[in-house]
């Protein structure tokens, strides 16, 4: 099981390794993964449709989920809990949910982009966890309580992964608004999507945090203690609450809810690796 | 139109002023981001633990030993703005309320809204209303307009939408639709700013009408009261841990009996993760550590016979660290330094079954040393000493939190609301239907709602409309 981890771990990296030069040798040679056709009659409607090779290339990035996805469940048939003990464990199911949500976005919005960026993150996340001792280490009696703690984790991974792709759809947008660069999705578009994918993440990272403070009421004996990881994802979720209500009570668009996402992104990345930079509850490496 | 708002605000009583002020939404930004900065102060800079920051001396001790050699200088300014107790401090609360406030009044100024998006409003817009707008589309199907009229509503009902229609008052063609969906999410916006209201009355609750006591310490075999107006009393009947082969710890467990008044209430074994609840009192295992037993005898009588609780680690002069613990005779006033075997390394001084001890007489600076070997007797300063057997001790969090509840109950509104409103969002369309050429109606929509999809709705919606003309015109 041990050795099939460490396979998956080295697949799964070789394989977002190739998606990304993939993209990139297409991207240099103007071969789009997306077309606009048009549709309809006798007033037609142009709809964006992925293209034989930007087909292959989802398939691709769909392998390397499956991998992650592998790589997780020999796992934690192996330590017999979900991925919540330490930072390899965390990096992993991490870039799981960047994976799955840069997918699911990539193919509701037909926007290559933000498959590609998802994996520089995921990929990024997976080099970082392969730098990390991978044995698995016994649970300190807290960590014990593996129901309410599989589902505080993984709601986490879904908010996270959501998030990432909100960043992504951001940091497009800040970086071509003001270039007219033809093979992009419009600014609109992009500033749309990280809405969404704000609006996915966030009754997630809600989740999350509701979900830690009944389980640190179980075991730390009071559901909120100011600890440097429960303050840092609280800093976390308010600047996503001034983001949506920015948006949606004052109107903010473009450049402002872009930059206010972004912080909100360097926020969960704070609080991710927080750990090494704060002691606490939460310090397990 | 900021001109306009301003000058409109000169003329207003002073309350109408204050009230939209307080519940502007540029307000609550600036307090959400206020609240993120204090957070980040925070995270970032190490903060008095909770229960030294309400006890002067100890709060003295704490900016000595822990605050002063991080930040030097900076110390008693941060100390001052009580930047070290962040979340307790004015700025925090004030802050916070603010928010709080700002909520209420923001709820109180909805109803008007909600009661309109609950009704769905006017159904019949002008033509100026369809010509504004990013979310719209113009088209033309084939077909009278009762029929388009028809093929629209059914195709939006099909979509969850709830379509109401009105004919112009000028000619029976002209038809108006209005729909809409997921109306009632707008409630849950209330549902979930609610929860975070009553989550917050929550833990105001707990903190003016409960306690908790951090380390709750008690050796193996002694009782001892829980104090804070309680009537009880917890006594450790034994305690056992278990490893893991890398040393760190396993499970923890304390064999436990309460006590009210002398009256035994419970019996639990408490470990991490299940604590023993009692009457909204909870004790919460936390920690351990050994606890040697010491006996004293003063030529015949026994004068104290107790395991002493190591709850100090030392740095001895060989460099190892090492537990220790203190207790004082009650008659004579001495004080006894116990201390332990090295926590990993070889020990030289003191050996696994041997504990050192350091014998000071009250109000003088003389004193005495000794190392018991375990079960020994041994003179020291005109004492018997013996160390009876190596024992544990367990340390509690006992807290009391009323309105517990209150936090759950608004836990599950807070989830709940926030859900509904990102995974139902409520849409409304406006259509108008018209005839155009002969045997043409035009179709004129616009959407409105704060997560339009973009364009990709309509789009569809549009080449239903098409599909659906085209076949009803076939048949």
């Amino acid at each position: 099981m041990i050795a099939v981890e460490q396979a998956m771990l080295i697949a799964s990296m070789a394989t977002l390794g190739v998606c990304l030069a993939v993209s990139l040798v297409f991207l240099f040679t103007r071969k789009p993964f997306v077309k606009s056709v048009t549709l309809g009659n006798p007033h037609p409607v142009s709809a964006r449709v992925f293209t034989t090779r930007g087909y292959l290339w989802v398939a691709l990035l769909g392998l390397a989920l499956l991998f992650v996805t592998i790589l997780i469940v020999s796992r934690a048939i192996v330590s017999g809990h979900g991925p919540f003990s330490n930072m390899y464990e965390f990096s992993v199911a991490f870039s799981w949910g960047i994976i799955l949500m840069s997918l699911i976005f990539m193919w509701r919005y037909r926007i290559a982009l933000l498959g590609v960026a998802g994996v520089v993150l995921a990929l990024g996340l997976l080099a970082f966890a392969s730098t990390l001792s991978s044995s698995v280490i016994p649970l300190v009696p807290a960590l014990q309580q593996s129901v309410l703690l599989s589902v505080h984790v993984a709601s986490a991974i879904v908010a996270y992964g959501a998030l990432a792709v909100g960043f992504a759809a951001a940091a497009i947008y800040l970086a071509i608004r003001r270039r007219n660069v033809s093979w992009v999705p419009r600014p609109e578009t992009l500033d749309n999507i990280g809405y969404r994918a704000v609006t996915v993440g966030f009754p997630f990272l809600t989740l999350t945090i509701n979900l830690g403070a009944v389980w640190a009421n179980v075991a730390w004996g009071s559901p909120w203690s100011w600890d440097p990881k429960e303050t840092a994802s609280l800093v976390t979720w308010l600047v996503f609450a001034a983001y949506l209500h920015a948006r949606v009570l004052r109107g903010w668009r473009g450049a402002r809810s872009a930059t206010l996402l972004t912080i909100g992104f360097l926020a969960v990345l704070f609080t991710f690796f927080g750990n090494y930079i704060f002691a606490g509850l939460h310090s397990y490496r | 139109m900021r001109a306009a708002e301003r000058r409109r605000g000169a003329g207003e009583p002073i309350f109408r002023r204050l009230w939209r002020l307080l519940g502007s939404p540029r307000l609550a930004l600036i307090l959400i981001l206020v609240l993120v900065v204090l957070g980040l102060i925070g995270v970032l800079l190490i903060q008095v633990p909770s229960g030294i920051a309400s006890d002067p001396v100890s709060y003295k001790v704490w900016i000595a030993n822990v605050a002063r050699p991080r930040f030097g200088a900076w110390t008693d300014i941060l100390s001052l703005f009580r930047l070290l107790d962040v979340f307790h401090s004015p700025w925090f609360l004030a802050a916070g309320g603010l928010l709080m406030v700002n909520i209420v009044v923001c709820i109180a100024n909805r109803r008007k809204t909600i009661a309109l998006v609950l009704s769905g409003g006017t159904v019949r817009q002008g033509a100026e209303f369809f010509g504004k707008g990013a979310d719209r589309l113009e088209l033309f199907v084939a077909g009278p307009t009762s029929k388009t009229v028809s093929l629209v509503s059914e195709l939006l009902r099909k979509q969850r939408y709830r379509v109401r229609s009105e004919e112009s008052e000028e000619s029976e063609e002209s038809v108006s639709l209005a729909a809409d969906r997921n109306r009632f999410s707008t409630l849950f916006t209330l549902v979930a700013h609610l929860g975070l209201l009553i989550l917050v009355l929550g833990f105001v609750v707990g903190s003016f009408w409960g306690f908790r006591d951090n380390s709750f310490v008690l050796a193996e075999g002694s009782l001892r009261d829980v104090g804070h107006n309680t009537n009880l009393s917890l006594e450790l009947k034994s305690f056992e841990d278990d490893y893991w082969p890398d040393g760190s710890p396993k499970d923890y467990r304390s064999q436990v009996v309460l006590y009210s008044g002398q009256q035994e209430v419970k019996q639990a074994l408490v470990r991490v993760n299940y604590p023993l609840v009692f009457q909204g009192i909870s004790f919460y295992q936390s920690g351990f550590g050994p606890a040697p037993r010491i006996r004293v005898t003063d030529g015949q009588t026994q004068i104290y016979d107790q395991p002493i609780p190591l709850l100090d680690v030392v740095q001895g002069q060989d460099y190892l660290y090492r537990y220790a613990g203190e207790f004082r005779l009650a008659d004579s006033g001495t004080a006894v330094q116990v201390v332990g075997s090295a926590l990993s390394g070889q020990d030289s001084l003191i050996g696994e079954d041997q504990v050192a001890i350091l014998v000071q007489e009250s109000g003088t600076s003389q004193y005495a040393t000794g190392l018991l070997d375990k079960g020994a007797p041994l003179e020291v300063g005109g004492l018997q000493f013996t160390f009876v057997g190596q024992q544990q001790y367990s340390v509690f969090q006992v807290s009391h939190r009323p309105g517990i509840e209150l936090i759950w109950i608004a836990c599950a509104l807070f989830v709940v609301g926030v859900a509904v409103v990102f995974y139902f969002p409520h849409r409304q369309l406006w259509v108008l239907v018209e005839p155009d050429k002969t045997g043409v109606s035009r179709v004129a929509i616009r959407a409105t709602g704060r997560s339009s999809p973009g364009s990709d709705e309509l789009s569809a919606l549009r080449l239903q409309i098409e599909e659906d003309g085209t076949h009803n015109q076939r048949r």
